[in-house]
């Protein structure tokens, strides 16, 4: 393993080559007999006030990325550099004290509402509590500020003293907000943080997050399986498989050109309607291999309708397109596709032009 | 038109200690065999005690249907009202799993995990048919196949943790199916599924229902699930049927200020522009507000939707709303 330094000057968060590989073990003594390679080998940026989506199925490592980044997981091997106004730190590498100060600046938020506060503590003391953990204010100062996010996130002071059994599910994930936004963070990585509600609140949360990264200039990382909704948030879209990034994009790009059989496979498995009715649906065949005993080659060969002999051999690596290098594929095959986009760009024009 | 299933302002109603819950406040619809009904709405709705009072599955002690009738039209014998049937008799054994099948949302929690696959699909087999357990056997491994679980004699003796979660529902759909019934209820079939492995369920569901000339219930939140499914939808805002018209009327031209709020709340790929979502949130079950049940969240209220709860408008043969703003429309109509 090669040590790598910052080379990406504009960047807030740099990944450089990030694996964890959970050990799996069995028998008396405990001994591993194999690795889940939950996240393996994976590269990217992060620039300051944009938000980078991070899709892919259940098991292709999107939520490991997130608690890596977090470190609430330790990763196996790999460089993730967080710049803060002293430089550079690699925070893969750091230990517990050194990551105290930079805990203040990437926060949180998670997916499920109702298990992710404490049921116990009033939802004031559970936004307080970053401020007290990093000792920030006397304690009337430390009230003032939980009843400004409290106004700000659209609950009111006087929820102040509620318990979290006596919100809704919105509710709560609006002092999910609250609570990771309480130290002033300038990333936050959002783990699917509105799967679990309902889609008239869906649509709130969504608002939400937009409005306060526009006021307060946050970076988001947002995890997500919905790729409608990942759509309406981020500015970038990076398309996950078993570990391994597929295909790296604007998200625009992602959804009019697609440059990956598995980017493709997931735009079209999304419900579309066409001309006053529902299409059908293309269906990727067979379910996502175990991480244990990824498929040799390019991952995704054992689902991939264009797959040819060297996908079974050879890994791809991720690569800038030649003639478009806001993108990057992990693809053989990449120069000889001509995959089916989400939409034409004429369609997304006709779009726009219904709504103006 | 062949109708299987018939519900009439069915109201389920849940006496608890703080109070009476109307879960279920006035549902009417009907169902014809080989047809798709959707029933779609918010948590909290009443789409799943809907589901559960029709398969008599609540608990009397609990849960009461105090009003409206459910009849069944089983194949060349008289109607059955479900309502009077005994929830624990042999009656409803009888059709329940059998004529009356239903697949749930979590097939982790609702496959038994000590018992493998087959065991649970021969259950029911063994149960309602008077047949070996050597013949429920190969029905269970013919049904396997039929939902697409490779090597299905020798997944039969695996256990639940053995399969992935597609592979689970697919489990959970063929042991609706051992039965042929003529209704499938499926509460949320896909929701705990990739977007993926949702469209493989969901054709897998079709094709099958097309083969059997099945009628399909199909319960669920997401209104992309009803688009491609479904042929007629109900729409439910708190126990109430708000709207009920055919799939692409609710799509192209909604009626009622909440379904309309809810499309407007999802997020359209291309659409560029900001979700007006509804405001507000679903209030809890005790909470109830007085006249028509959408009012406090609705952009259209008037004072009269304060004071009484709208009947259902009957706009086409087809299509009924349950709003004030169609009063009129209605009232100087011929």
């Amino acid at each position: 393993m090669t040590p790598v330094e910052a080379v990406d000057a504009g960047a807030i968060l740099e990944i450089r080559d990030l694996r964890l590989h959970f050990p799996i073990k069995a028998g008396l003594l405990k001994k591993t007999v194999a690795y889940v390679k939950a996240v393996d080998g994976v590269s990217f940026s992060v620039y300051p006030g944009e938000t980078v989506g991070l899709v892919g199925e259940s098991g292709s490592g999107k939520t490991t990325i997130g608690r890596c980044i977090v470190r609430l997981y330790k990763p196996t091997t790999g460089y993730i550099g967080f710049r803060t106004s002293e430089g550079v730190s690699d925070i893969a590498n750091l230990d517990k004290r050194e990551l105290q100060p930079i805990r203040r600046d990437i926060q949180m938020l998670f997916q499920d509402p109702n298990s992710s506060l404490n049921a116990r503590m009033r939802v004031g003391d559970i936004i307080a509590e970053p401020l007290e953990i990093h000792a920030i204010g006397t304690a009337d100062e430390r009230r003032s500020r939980v009843e400004d996010l409290l106004e700000h996130v659209g609950l009111g002071a006087e929820m102040y003293n509620r318990y979290p059994h006596q919100l809704s599910g919105g509710q709560r994930q609006r002092v999910g907000v609250a609570r990771a936004l309480s130290i002033e963070p300038r990333l936050v990585i959002c783990d699917e943080p509105v799967s679990a509600l309902d889609v008239s609140v869906q649509a709130q949360v969504l608002n939400l997050l937009a409005d306060l990264q526009e006021e307060l200039g946050l970076t988001y990382v947002f995890i997500a399986h919905d790729l409608s909704v990942v759509e309406y948030i981020s500015d970038r879209v990076m398309v996950m498989y078993l570990g391994k990034l597929m295909e790296t994009a604007p998200t625009r790009k992602i959804f009019e050109r697609p440059a990956h059989p598995y980017t493709e496979a997931l735009l079209n498995s999304i419900p579309k309607r066409v001309r006053g009715g529902h299409r059908k649906r293309f269906v990727l065949t067979g379910d996502i291999p175990s991480p244990v005993n990824p498929p040799s080659g390019c991952v995704f060969h054992t689902r991939c309708q264009y797959a040819k002999d060297i996908c079974k051999t050879e890994s791809p690596p991720l690569m800038p397109l030649p003639d478009d290098p806001d993108t990057s594929v992990a693809c053989h095959l990449v120069d000889e596709l001509s995959l089916s986009p989400y939409y034409t760009s004429e369609e997304r024009a006709g779009m726009e032009t219904n709504r103006a | 038109m062949d109708i299987v299933l018939e519900v009439n302002n069915l109201k389920t109603y849940f006496y608890i200690e703080q109070g009476v819950v109307r879960a279920v406040d006035g549902v009417s619809f009907t169902l014809e065999a080989g047809k798709t009904l959707g029933i779609v709405g918010e948590s909290g709705c009443g789409k799943s005690v809907t589901s559960r009072t029709i398969m008599r599955l609540l608990s009397p002690s609990l849960a009461r249907i105090v009003d409206g009738s459910i009849k069944y039209y089983p194949a060349g014998s008289p109607p059955i009202e479900l309502t009077q049937v005994d929830p624990y008799g042999d009656q409803i054994r009888d059709i329940r799993g059998n004529e009356i099948a239903m697949i749930f949302q979590e097939p982790m929690t609702s496959l038994n995990p000590v018992y493998t696959i087959g065991q649970q699909i021969m259950e029911a087999i063994l149960l309602h048919q008077d047949v070996s357990k050597e013949v429920a056997r190969a029905r269970a491994i013919e049904v396997l196949r039929l939902v697409g679980i490779p090597l299905p004699d020798q997944r039969v003796d695996q256990y639940p943790h053995e399969f992935s979660g597609g592979m689970r529902q697919r489990a959970m759909i063929a042991m609706a199916l051992s039965c042929n019934p003529r209704i499938l209820i499926a509460d949320e079939p896909t929701t705990a599924l990739d977007v993926t492995i949702e469209a493989q369920i969901l054709e897998l569901i079709q094709q099958i229902q097309h083969d059997n000339d099945m009628a399909l219930i199909m319960i669920t939140h997401d209104l992309n699930v009803i688009g491609e499914v479904a042929d007629h939808v109900i729409v439910m805002y708190l126990g109430q049927v708000v709207e009920s018209a055919p799939v692409d009327d609710i799509f192209d031209e909604p009626k009622h200020p909440y379904t309309q709020g809810l499309l407007n709340s999802l997020p359209m790929i291309g659409r560029g522009e900001r979700l007006e979502p509804i405001t507000g949130s679903v209030p809890g079950p005790h909470e109830r507000p007085r006249g028509c049940p959408f009012a406090p969240r609705c952009p259209h209220v008037m004072d009269r939707c304060r004071a009484e709860n709208p009947p259902s408008f009957t706009l086409s043969p087809a299509s009924e709303v349950a709003c004030w703003l169609y009063a009129e429309e209605i009232e100087v109509g011929p």
